[in-house]
């Protein structure tokens, strides 16, 4: 345990040793400055000592200390904060892009839907910087550790009866390690309403929410439910301070019994002139201030505490993103060109939590060069489907092939390399438009590609329209919320989607997860032309086009239909044949063509 | 705003901090007391010795109930702030200000402060100060039994240090919070993405997560760099200050120790003023604390302005006097929030009228419409179509009175929607991005009902008549039956439901408030994340379902939309076309068009409609 927390304080310093040494010297120039103001016991018992025997040199001294306390102190603390909050606002960010950068590389989307997962996220994400505020709390660490030392070192020096008064440190230390359980207990425990309350908060400012919420007439409940959920988010906080609160009295109190005590004592020697006045006078300094050992310890362990509970969210989070890169060791390069095609054998997949398979016992083959398009009902897995194929969720059973290699055996980063899609909830990317549509075909220096292949993937996704309409161009930049940003409606997000999904020039794997939903009848159809001539293009790598959709007028110029129920293949061959055999699909496509009728 | 969140506790604190500060007196007073009836051989040394115990004990004990009544006040405080801040954005009739990205910036800043280390640690450090500032006191009353004049100079050389260094706070402040908060957003932005469920899959597929994270560090270093040079800039100030205090503090030394050395004050005397000095260090430079009290006073007041700035007070219902807050629920009664639909509890149908409608968005110099007059009378059933940017969703957030047309009216059974809530409840609408609330699916499903409060049984009986009319048996079936089981997998027990089983949950919500008194039913592409079987269900009972109530339907699938009794086409230059389906195919134009060429992927996939459509129309 203590080497697990060691370990922790060591990562700290050690990023912050790499971003700046001058300003990690500097941070801890302020725990120097604080060694003087501890001393100052010491200086006011040669003042006395000084004044009762009249001497000039012990005066001077013990004045001169406290001038230098407070001249140097100061001008110590302004520099050492300077350092600390430009560190602090350094290291928060370099362990943010860590946390972003451990979620967004985990191989699949298993995490996201991890109960456990997302809530220790939460508490990181929640405060930007979360771990430069745990450097802070580093410092104030040494800073309240500074005061003890020197204290008791100053008491050694007046009297060593006054080191009596440590015993008491004992419960000190035994409360103060249970106030560390009772805050992370505080901080687990208010999650939840945290999360809703936040969620609440942000539909008062959504627009959509906000117009939803007005036409409902449900501001006011709304309003009502964040108030009880706010409340109830920093209860368990309010409960473990009042309960550290009764623990920190009780430990006050008999300390402050014990050093009476001892005063009285040294006053009773004092008399009799075994101890000096100076003495006597540093014992009543010390005695306030070895009460704040306590306290000091207490702070301590409070900013140890914080800082160690945020790093080891932190670690947590680490952990977990080795571990789920570990389940992935997969390195065998994609191949360039697929020749046989992509098989499932005998696959089956539950989602995380789940009571019931998602697919079940899938035997597919999808072969090297075709169109397929995959129909079937809302929750019959056609989602999923394309999921396992891309390696997004592992299979729970079975195995996916490329060709003959097992999907488990290729690095998941060079497959999907060679992969290429749109999804109905596509990613509404605010950033330039340039960036949203680029991303799709970041070359090996992550660069974004340049205009005209840009161009060429908007022709590609009908929706060279979308890019004229707006001001600058490939520069504009999407979303209302930036100055001069650009509101974009819903086909016209989804068709920069699709945009993005052709920027890779012939993929090994296209899948198109209901792309067109939100499109007019006009675009859809010159999608559809279009999408048959990407297919051609993919094809000639032997790629596989993978098109899911519940029009089923798309399904019959495709190679090949996969008609899912359930969760198992129902039905499979060509329009045609499926027609034919007036099955499933026949009636389905029946229903849906009579609206036409 | 505060005192408001809870006298008793505020009360409280006051008078713990007071105590606090009479303690450090007694402490600093009777130990030099005591030094000197020791010096004397006196007896009082035990009294003095006593009182000095007093004052070491107590002051502790009040700075560990000053942090409990503060973390206390904290739960207080955030649900007012958190509150005070949801009802600016509430407040206004419509969302303009929403889909303004200034405001809505400056709506999210402050949230994101509330919820942030500093707003959760707000009152936390207001009473640190506040008690730093008691303690200070204390030393300088000891100081000032001596020399009121060496109390005064003392606190003036501490008084210069703390506002020289609250100056340079000040500029941090700035920064931190004022400025540069675009970039600063930008680079929040692009922090969030990798750990959004929503980007997960994109992400991955594309292999974005490098270069997302590059550019944050981009974006975020372009942010800071400005901020760090007026910071160094701000630091020389702040040295200078503390050095200044520095010289006006060896002044106050030398004094006493000179006073002492020629004995016109006593050893004890010394003793007292010293440790008076000490104390008074309170007052001077405070460190993160007084930034974060700062803090919590800037943003007290930008939730003020913030609210001012949306026609509401500093106060919870935005009044401050119990006559003024008596007399907003008086009218809150008759026209305020959520008020019920003006129609009697059964429903009867509404009339729409856009009567010579030019609307022109704030951002944009176009108008979306010119003139455009659309009438529909009540019962009637009109779908509505048009390609992609056309001013479908403009038309509805018309009807929902969420903007005001530049000149022209919109009348809902001749009531203004943009003019009060009663009015505008006459509409229930599904928005194509309808929102998924973290709460349980009666609530998902009853919202229209929630404000009005009334009895759980009857809203339970309305919300399972809502979802049936939606064909939602099956998402029933998914929380089995449970209908207090929150949508929304993060939560214990929470479950999460497919896009075509949310969609029907937005339906049945729009048809609670339906059952709740609204007059007109507008479903802007309600079936677009429907399977053929859910989509055929819905339009099976579509008639039954919106047999009392005016229904306006939005879609791109024009075998959904031909369900509509009558078809109005909409072009860049208004109403383009306006009939019956069986009309509109007969007289040829853009709607017969589209239909043909959505029908002819039929055709071309061998069940030739065309022909039978052809065959039926001619």
């Amino acid at each position: 345990m203590i080497r697990y927390h060691w370990q922790s304080v060591v990562l700290i310093l050690r990023t912050s040793w790499r971003i700046s040494r001058s300003a990690t010297v500097i941070a801890f120039l302020e725990a120097a400055g604080r060694i003087f103001q501890y001393l100052r016991p010491l200086f006011l018992g040669l003042v006395v000592t000084g004044l009762a025997a009249h001497r000039l040199t012990p005066l001077v001294l013990g004045i001169g200390g406290m001038i230098f306390t407070e001249a140097f102190g100061f001008i110590l603390g302004i520099c050492g904060v300077q350092a600390r909050i430009g560190l602090n606002e350094r290291i928060g960010q370099h362990f943010d892009a860590e946390v972003a950068r451990i979620s967004g590389t985990a191989p699949t989307l298993d995490h996201l839907q991890d109960p456990q997962y997302r809530d220790q996220m939460h508490a990181l994400r929640e405060r930007m910087g979360t771990l430069g505020m745990a450097y802070n709390s580093l410092i104030n660490a040494v800073n309240n550790l500074v005061a003890p030392i020197t204290t008791i070192a100053v008491a050694v020096g007046a009297d060593l009866r006054l080191l009596l008064l440590l015993l008491i440190g004992a419960p000190a230390s035994w409360w103060a390690r249970s106030t560390m359980r009772w805050e992370q207990e505080a901080e687990d425990e208010s999650a939840t309403a945290g999360r809703r309350s936040k969620h609440f908060a942000d539909l008062t400012t959504d627009p959509v929410a906000a117009s939803e919420l007005r036409v409902f007439g449900a501001r006011n409940a709304l309003l009502r439910l964040l108030g009880r959920e706010a409340y109830e988010w920093r209860m368990p906080f309010a409960r473990a301070e009042a309960r550290g609160a009764a623990f920190s009295s009780a430990v006050t109190v008999l300390y402050v019994a014990a050093a009476m005590g001892i005063l009285v004592w040294m006053a009773h020697d004092t008399l009799h002139g075994s101890v000096s006045p100076g003495q006597f006078a540093t014992g009543i300094l010390v005695v306030g201030q070895l009460r704040d050992v306590v306290g000091s310890l207490q702070s301590t362990v409070h900013f140890l505490g914080q800082m160690l509970r945020t790093v080891k969210r932190y670690r947590w989070l680490e952990e977990y993103g080795e571990t789920a890169r570990a389940a992935h060791p997969g390195t065998r390069p994609a191949p360039d060109a697929l020749r046989d095609g992509l098989t499932l054998q005998d696959v089956s997949f539950r989602y995380p939590g789940a009571d019931r398979d998602a697919l079940r016992h899938i035997d597919l083959h999808l072969p090297a060069g075709e169109v397929v398009a995959v129909v079937g009902e809302n929750g019959a897995g056609k989602s999923t489907l394309i999921g396992l194929l891309t390696g997004m969720y592992d299979v729970s059973g079975g195995k996916v092939l490329v060709d003959s290699i097992d999907l488990q055996d290729l690095s998941l980063d060079d497959w999907r390399d060679h992969c290429a899609g749109a999804f109905q909830d596509h990613l509404k990317l605010e950033l330039s438009a340039r960036e949203a549509i680029g991303v799709g075909g970041l070359d090996a220096a992550d660069q974004i590609p340049d205009d005209i292949r840009l161009l060429d993937a908007l022709d590609d996704a009908a929706a060279s329209d979308v890019l004229a309409a707006l001001p600058d161009g490939l520069d504009t930049r999407l979303g209302p919320s930036w100055p001069g940003g650009v509101d974009l409606s819903g086909g016209q997000w989804q068709r920069l989607a699709i945009g993005r999904a052709m920027v890779r020039r012939s993929p090994l794997l296209l899948v198109l997860d209901e792309p067109t939903s939100a499109l007019d009848p006009a675009t859809e159809h010159a999608l559809f032309d279009r999408y048959a001539a990407a297919a051609k293009e993919t094809s000639r790598a032997g790629g596989v086009t993978l098109i899911v959709t519940h029009r089923f007028s798309t399904v019959a110029s495709a190679d090949r239909v996969i008609v899912l129920a359930d969760g198992a293949v129902a039905e499979q061959g060509t329009h045609e044949e499926l027609m034919a055999a007036g099955g499933h699909y026949a009636e389905l496509y029946g229903l849906q063509a009579a609206g036409y009728r | 705003m505060m005192w408001r969140s809870s006298p008793p506790l505020v009360l409280t604190l006051l008078a713990v901090i007071a105590v606090r500060g009479s303690s450090i007196w007694l402490m600093v007073h009777a130990s030099g007391q005591a030094l000197d009836a020791l010096t004397q051989h006196s007896d009082r040394v035990w009294f003095w010795l006593a009182m000095t115990g007093i004052g070491v004990g107590l002051e502790p004990l009040a700075e560990s109930w000053q942090a409990a009544g503060a973390v206390a006040l904290q739960r207080r405080f955030t649900r007012q702030q958190v509150v005070l801040l949801a009802e600016g954005a509430n407040a206004p009739h419509g969302i303009e200000h929403l889909e303004t990205p200034q405001t809505r910036a400056r709506f999210n800043e402050i949230e994101n402060y509330l919820r942030g280390m500093f707003g959760v640690n707000a009152m936390y450090s207001v009473w640190m100060v506040l008690g730093y500032a008691a303690v200070g006191i204390g030393g300088l009353v000891a100081v000032a039994q001596w020399s009121w004049l060496a109390a005064l100079w003392t606190l003036i050389a501490f008084r210069i240090l703390h506002a020289t260094w609250t100056g340079y706070l000040d500029v941090l402040l700035r920064d931190l919070v004022e400025e540069g908060s675009v970039e600063r957003r930008q680079a929040d932005y692009l922090r969030a993405l990798p750990l959004e469920r929503g980007a997960g899959k994109e992400l991955r597929l594309f292999g974005m997560t490098p270069w997302v994270l590059r550019r944050y560090a981009e974006v975020w270093t372009l942010a800071f760099t400005g901020i760090w040079q007026r910071r160094n800039r701000a630091v020389r100030g702040a040295i200078v200050g503390a050095f200044v205090t520095a010289l006006m503090l060896i002044g106050t030394y030398v004094w006493v120790g000179h006073a002492a050395w020629t004995g016109s004050l006593a050893v004890g005397g010394a003793v007292t003023v010293l440790q008076g000095v000490m104390q008074m260090a309170a007052l001077g430079a405070l460190g993160d604390i007084n930034v974060q009290a700062i803090r919590a006073r800037f943003y007290e007041n930008e939730i003020r302005r913030l609210r001012a700035d949306h026609g509401l007070g500093p106060n919870p219902g935005g009044l401050s006097s119990r006559e003024e807050r008596a007399a907003y629920r008086n009218r809150e009664r008759e026209s305020g929030l959520d008020t019920r639909p003006r129609a009697s509890a059964a429903t009867r149908p509404a009339r729409v009228d856009f009567t010579d409608v030019t609307f022109t968005y704030a951002s944009r110099t176009e108008p979306v419409f010119r003139h455009l007059d659309l009438h529909i009378p009540a019962g009637q059933s009109v779908a509505i179509v048009g390609v992609n940017g056309v001013g479908k969703s403009t038309l509805i957030k018309l009807l929902c009175g969420l903007y005001r047309p530049d000149t022209g009216t919109v009348r809902v059974d001749g009531q203004d929607p943009a003019a009060d809530d009663a009015s505008r409840r006459r509409v229930a609408t599904i928005f194509q991005d309808f929102t998924r609330y973290h709460l349980s699916l009666e609530a998902n499903v009853a919202l229209p009902l929630l404000a009005d409060g009334g009895d759980a049984d009857a809203r339970r009986h309305t919300a399972d008549q809502a979802l049936y009319d939606a064909a939602g048996a099956d998402v029933l079936s998914r929380v089995d039956g449970d209908w207090d089981t929150i949508l929304e997998p993060g939560y214990a027990g929470g479950t999460d439901l497919s896009g075509g089983q949310w969609q029907r949950v937005a339906l049945a919500r729009a048809l609670t408030a339906v059952a709740a008194g609204a007059g007109v039913l507008v479903l802007d592409e309600p079936t677009a994340a429907l399977d053929v079987r859910a989509e055929a269900q819905i339009f099976s009972r579509f008639l039954e379902v919106t047999s009392g109530v005016t229904t306006i339907l939005v879609s791109h699938r024009l075998s959904s939309v031909r369900h509509a009794e009558r078809i109005v086409v909409l072009g860049p230059g208004g109403v383009v076309q306006d009939g019956s389906h069986d009309e509109l195919l007969t007289s040829g134009g853009p709607y017969a068009d589209m239909f043909r060429l959505q029908a002819a992927r039929f055709a071309a996939a061998g069940a030739s409609p065309i022909d039978e459509m052809a065959g039926e129309t001619s």
